[in-house]
């Protein structure tokens, strides 16, 4: 198949096709696989639960027994109670208790002499009384034995992966049946309703998708609720076993209800350590004895309740005694909505993809005869390179920092994010000289390798030395990229006649940062970030092929244009970063250092550094932590879908965008840690920081004088100036992240900085005549 | 008849005491190693020369040529079982210490003499670090052997109130060689626990024998503390030694029960407070007897028993836990390198709850399901014991 077949008539209808499909394949695809990965994830998580749960029926007697001072080894009647344990759950491989150096003191079943650690721990969230261990075969639940000093060793259970994974495939096997469905539906509506969706294929496209996708997520919804609400009942009938067993044990006794007091605070402590526990209620002939919780007959909010026999078996409790436990409805909302978030962004991101598809594989409009849809035509060609180079910015976004410092602690990260626009600022700089020697198209071709190459390598090596080295090229790519891209629309363009469809590319970006902030997030939390640098080498290669059979010619241009116009073309596609005011240099410079600095500088400092350590460190998961990393993105894909201000209004849009930024800097500083503060603050942010950005380089109206007197003028800095910031950023906020006593504190003073910047810079061009005016 | 002035009383009581003194002490077993009596399980892993003037504690295993061996001396006062409680807990713990150490235990004695040859002994730089057990030995190194380059770990009861030092900003410093562990529990816990049991006390009468210097320095007055704080009536009952505690208590208990109940009706919120004074808890079937259903309780194991002539709950701290603490104490000083005072005062939590269930039934006294599964010794609805060391209780044979 040649590539002129591909680009014209026929082939280019079916790789059309081929795209959208492949779009709404991985789209809907992609809900199931996040669906099955949040149920295997969240069930687990029940799961480690319910065993928990379990292990406390060993480690209460265990602990009774070392506090009195007898050594761990001593303990009898290990085994009495392990294998009653084992007997009711035949998901538990093994329990085991282990000294302070590992070494196995007993096992059920017995016989085995070591228990090597598992390789992954398992993030829990702050508070938890237990910790996870798992490997490719099974997890491991360990819960410490304390005596009255210290932490003597530890309780294992070991529960088979594939109990796990069996539980939820079968509960996804109708949902595997309705993506199937879907996806033929899908394909028989592009396939054979083309007359009608070519005429509006936004509408109709976009509609077929909406319902496809709108269907699998509630499919998925759906089977969530059902998995998680049988893992709840699987826990509370676990916690029921427990409290049964502590009843007993004064039941043995010959205690009854009437000799004991602090059985609410029996059941308090349950509900507190299990926090999604609404009420817990001890209820014997139809009369509560106990209750903790707004109480099982109580008029709550719980959607589900759950009613277990207790087995109380010893002594005088004759009554049988039941335990009626409310799952509070926030439990399973907060698992759901988890769910949910990730199904939105991939809904947007897909979205936004799918639209740059549909346009990337127009038919390309002959510029002799119409070069304005010509123009139109090349600016949709290439916002899927545009929307690439910023889904490579967002994809390790969300892990990255984490796992820097995990190989680097103490400034691995600030390291790596320096290393990357340090070396995507060289890149801006000097790729100039190399595009006007190789030509854009074999320049792209370059960067796009350049960009794909280090990806796939660092997925393949845990070394800080090599992960620096291949951010620094992953940065040159990213630069490059950045930078031929520009090149390339400016070649397709006429000299005279400069493009103006730089929002169209900023929205790219923006839904670029976004999709690969989320999809990078995603993949690291359920497969690890291996996958997601894979995934990101994989579309930078795929983007190559892209880029090589469907980017508009470039004979298309005037070839009487010669190289010094392509490099003051080059320099004004980086455009002065000059607010309407600065009309000179004296005036532009305070600008980009008071406005345009601290922007950057906050952007690349907080966004990339500080807030990934931050959420990690209060026990976020990588992939909600991509999800409010991504809320900037949307906050600037906002300003961008936003209809344009106009024009005599920069001034106070700069304004706006610093006041804004303070204040949302301000906002994380002081009360980031209330979740609604934190989402509305990040949102704000990104809104403010795109509109800044877009303000500082919106270009200036120019006639044929001014632009000519451009392309002799020196190159601008801006670029430099941004660089730079993003390089220091990361730096910068390390240096100052552990002053304080709480780090987001850091963030309120960075705010109150851009506040005090921004109002020096428009204290100093306050009097500046017609300053409005010269944005006209 | 003359009249004897108060100076010459004074005089002639003091000579008295002289006389009186030391007939405990000279009620001490000459020979050092009668003194001390522990389980083999408790010496596993260790050697054991006994002589009548020093017991030496070395390992069994020779050291390997990297190995430093670090020596400890230990100083006791009294042969009496909570010695051998204390080095029960703590053998195993300095068996699998990160620093090896060989102990050597030695009479502290009474006599000048003696002291200063002991005192002479810490100082001839034989060993690494002195342990003191007991309240004299712990005074005597206080007062002699402080601020001394020797460390020193002391374990005594509540070494902050009658040495008269603080935690923190002190009345007295420190001394910057000594560490301390506590052999009671601190008062607040106590206090804590003996409200949750009985909510808001109104008031408490504290049993204690005034010959017992440690009793009333420590636990005396530590209840008169915390009645002044929390506002409850504190009444104080002091027989004179052993001797006259039983016509002491018989009398004396009635009328302090009787106060009680003008203050408390009900008795609910009353109680007899057990010290560690022998002379006490040995007559506590006595107190249990005529305390009019007021419910005795106490800081010593031994003030629950079998039957029903028991406290309802004991409250108090295992030397055996105690001695792990000091063990672990001797090996954090010796593994480092910063004085000794730094670490802070040593004390057991949670506490060591006995527990009389037949007693509280009789009593009417409800217990938190907690205390039932802290408790380390139970004793069922028929006075048995069913729980012993954390374990069920093996019943002897018919």
């Amino acid at each position: 198949m040649s590539a002129h077949f591909l680009r014209h008539g026929r082939g280019l209808r079916r790789a059309r096709l081929g795209a959208l499909l492949l779009v709404l394949a991985a789209s809907l695809g992609g809900v199931v696989a996040v669906g099955l990965r949040e149920a295997q994830r969240g069930y687990a998580h029940l799961q480690f639960e319910r065993l928990a749960a379990q292990g406390a029926v060993i480690q209460g007697p265990v602990e009774m027994f070392l506090r009195v001072g007898v050594a761990l080894e001593q303990f009898t009647g290990f085994h009495h109670l392990a294998r009653a344990l084992r007997e009711a759950d035949p998901t538990l491989e093994a329990v085991r208790v282990l000294d302070a150096r590992g070494r196995i003191l007993f096992s059920e079943p017995p016989g085995e002499q070591s228990a090597l650690p598992l390789p992954r721990r398992v993030p829990s969230p702050p508070g938890q009384r237990f910790e996870v261990t798992e490997d490719a075969r099974a997890f491991r639940v360990a819960l410490p034995l304390s005596d009255r000093f210290g932490v003597v060793g530890r309780l294992e259970l070991v529960m088979s992966r594939q109990a796990v994974d069996l539980r939820v495939l079968q509960r996804f096997q109708a949902l595997f049946t309705l993506l199937g469905g879907c996806l033929v539906f899908q394909v028989a509506f592009v396939l054979g309703a083309q007359r009608l969706w070519m005429r509006r294929p936004r509408r109709w496209l976009g509609l077929a998708f909406s319902a496809g996708f709108g269907v699998m997520t509630l499919a998925t919804s759906l089977a969530l609720v059902d998995l998680y609400s049988d893992g709840l009942q699987q826990r509370t009938s676990s916690l029921a076993h427990s409290l049964a067993r502590r009843l007993n044990e004064a039941a043995r006794l010959g205690l009854t209800l009437s000799h004991l007091r602090g059985l609410d605070t029996l059941l308090e402590d349950y509900q507190r350590s299990n926090t999604d526990l609404g009420s817990l209620a001890l209820i014997a002939d139809e009369r509560v004895l106990v209750q903790a919780g707004s109480g099982a007959g109580a008029p709550g909010h719980e959607r589900f309740k759950y009613t277990i026999d207790l087995e109380l078996t010893e002594g005088p409790w004759s009554l049988p005694v039941r335990l009626e436990v409310g799952a509070a409805k926030g439990a399973l909302d907060d698992r759901l909505w988890r769910g949910c978030r990730g199904f939105l962004f991939l809904f947007v991101a897909c979205g936004l993809l799918g639209l740059l598809v549909l346009r990337a594989f127009a038919p390309l409009p002959r510029r002799e005869t119409r070069p304005r849809a010509f123009e139109h035509g090349a600016v949709d060609r290439l916002q899927p390179l545009a929307f690439l180079g910023a889904f490579l910015d967002g994809l390790p976004l969300a892990f990255l920092a984490t796992s820097a410092e995990a190989l680097h602690p103490g400034g691995g990260a600030a390291l790596l994010f320096f290393a990357f626009h340090g070396a995507s600022a060289l890149a801006h700089l000097y790729s100039e000289r190399s595009i006007r020697d190789l030509g854009p198209g074999r320049f792209l071709m370059g960067a796009l390798l350049l960009s794909a190459a280090p990806l796939l390598l660092m997925a393949w090596t845990g070394d800080f030395r090599l992960w620096l080295l291949l951010r620094c090229l992953s940065g040159l790519g990213h630069g490059a990229l950045a930078a031929g891209n520009r090149a390339y629309l400016l070649a397709v363009f006429h000299p005279q006649q400069p493009p103006a469809h730089g929002s169209r590319l900023a929205l790219s970006r923006c839904g670029g940062l976004l999709g690969g902030t989320v999809l990078g997030a995603l993949l690291a939390a359920h497969l690890g970030p291996r996958a997601a640098f894979l995934c990101g080498g994989l579309c930078a290669l795929a983007a190559l092929a892209y880029a090589r059979l469907w980017l508009p010619p470039l004979d298309a241009r005037d070839k009487s244009r010669g190289p010094g116009p392509f490099r003051a073309s080059l320099s004004w596609l980086a455009p002065p970063p000059l607010p309407s005011s600065t009309g000179s240099p004296r005036e532009h410079l305070p600008a980009l250092l008071l406005v345009g600095l601290p922007s950057l500088l906050v952007r690349g400092g907080v966004l990339c550094f500080a807030l990934p350590l931050w959420l990690s460190g209060q026990g976020e998961d990588a992939d909600r932590i991509g999800q409010l990393l991504a809320l900037h993105a949307l906050g600037a894909l906002l300003c961008h879908v936003l209809p344009p201000p106009r024009t005599a209004r920069t001034r106070r849009l700069l304004q706006g965008g610093v006041l804004g930024m303070g204040v949302a800097l301000l906002a994380l500083g002081m009360a980031g840690a209330l979740e609604p503060v934190f989402v509305l603050a990040l949102g704000l942010w990104g809104l403010c920081h795109a509109l800044i950005q877009a303000c500082l380089k919106r270009p200036r109206s120019q006639g044929p004088g001014e632009g000519l007197a451009r392309e002799r003028g020196p190159p601008s800095i801006t670029p430099v100036v941004g660089a730079l910031g993003q390089c220091l950023g990361p730096l910068a906020v390390s240096a100052l992240w552990h002053l304080p006593s709480e780090p987001l504190q850091v963030l309120g003073g960075l705010g109150a900085g851009v506040l005090l910047l921004g109002a020096a810079y428009f204290w100093l061009t306050r009097g500046l005549p017609g300053r409005e005016a010269r944005h006209a | 008849m003359r009249d004897v002035t108060p100076t010459r009383a004074g005089w002639l009581v003091g000579l008295l005491l002289l006389l009186v003194m030391p007939l405990p002490a000279s009620a001490q077993p000459e020979d050092l190693s009668a003194w001390v009596d522990l389980p083999p399980e408790s010496l596993r892993g260790w050697k054991v020369e006994a002589s009548a003037e020093r017991i030496r504690v070395a390992h069994e295993r020779p050291p390997t040529p990297r190995e430093q061996v670090r020596e400890v001396l230990v100083l006791l006062t009294v042969a009496q079982s909570s010695l051998n409680w204390i080095l029960e807990g703590m053998l195993p713990v300095l068996r699998d210490g990160r620093v090896r150490v060989e102990l050597t235990l030695h009479k502290l004695g009474t006599g000048r003499q003696e002291q200063e040859r002991m005192l002479a002994l810490a100082d001839s730089g034989q060993f690494d670090l002195v342990v003191g057990l007991g309240s004299d030995a712990t005074r005597f190194l206080y007062n002699r052997f402080g601020n001394q380059p020797t460390p020193v770990v002391a374990l005594c009861k509540a070494p902050e109130l009658w040495l008269g030092f603080e935690e923190g900003a002190s009345r007295q410093a420190k001394p910057g060689n000594m560490a301390f562990v506590s052999l009671s529990l601190s008062p607040d816990v106590q206090l804590h626990y003996l409200q949750e049991l009985l909510g808001p006390l109104k008031v408490l009468t504290v049993v204690y024998d005034r010959r017992n210097q440690s009793t009333v320095e420590v636990e005396a007055e530590a209840m008169r503390r915390l009645a002044a704080r929390d506002g409850f009536q504190l009444l104080e009952l002091a027989v004179d030694g052993k001797r006259s505690a039983e016509a002491m208590l018989s009398e004396q208990v009635p009328r302090m029960a009787h106060a009680m109940r003008l203050i408390d009706p009900e008795g609910r919120h009353s109680l007899f407070w057990v010290t560690t004074s022998s002379a006490v808890y040995d007559e506590l079937e006595r107190i249990d007897g005529l305390s009019e259903g007021i419910p005795v309780l106490g800081s010593v194991r031994e003030a629950v028993r079998e039957g029903s002539a028991s406290a309802v709950m004991s409250i108090g701290v295992p030397f055996k836990s105690a001695g792990q603490l000091g063990a672990r104490y001797v090996l954090e000083v010796l593994g480092s390198r910063l004085p000794a005072s730094r670490l802070p005062m040593g004390v057991i939590s949670p506490p060591d709850l006995a527990i009389n269930l037949r007693r509280a039934r009789q009593l009417d006294v409800k217990l938190p399901f907690h205390f039932l599964e802290q408790a380390s010794s139970i004793y069922d609805l028929d006075g048995r014991l069913v729980r012993q060391d954390g374990q069920p209780a093996v019943a002897p044979p018919p």
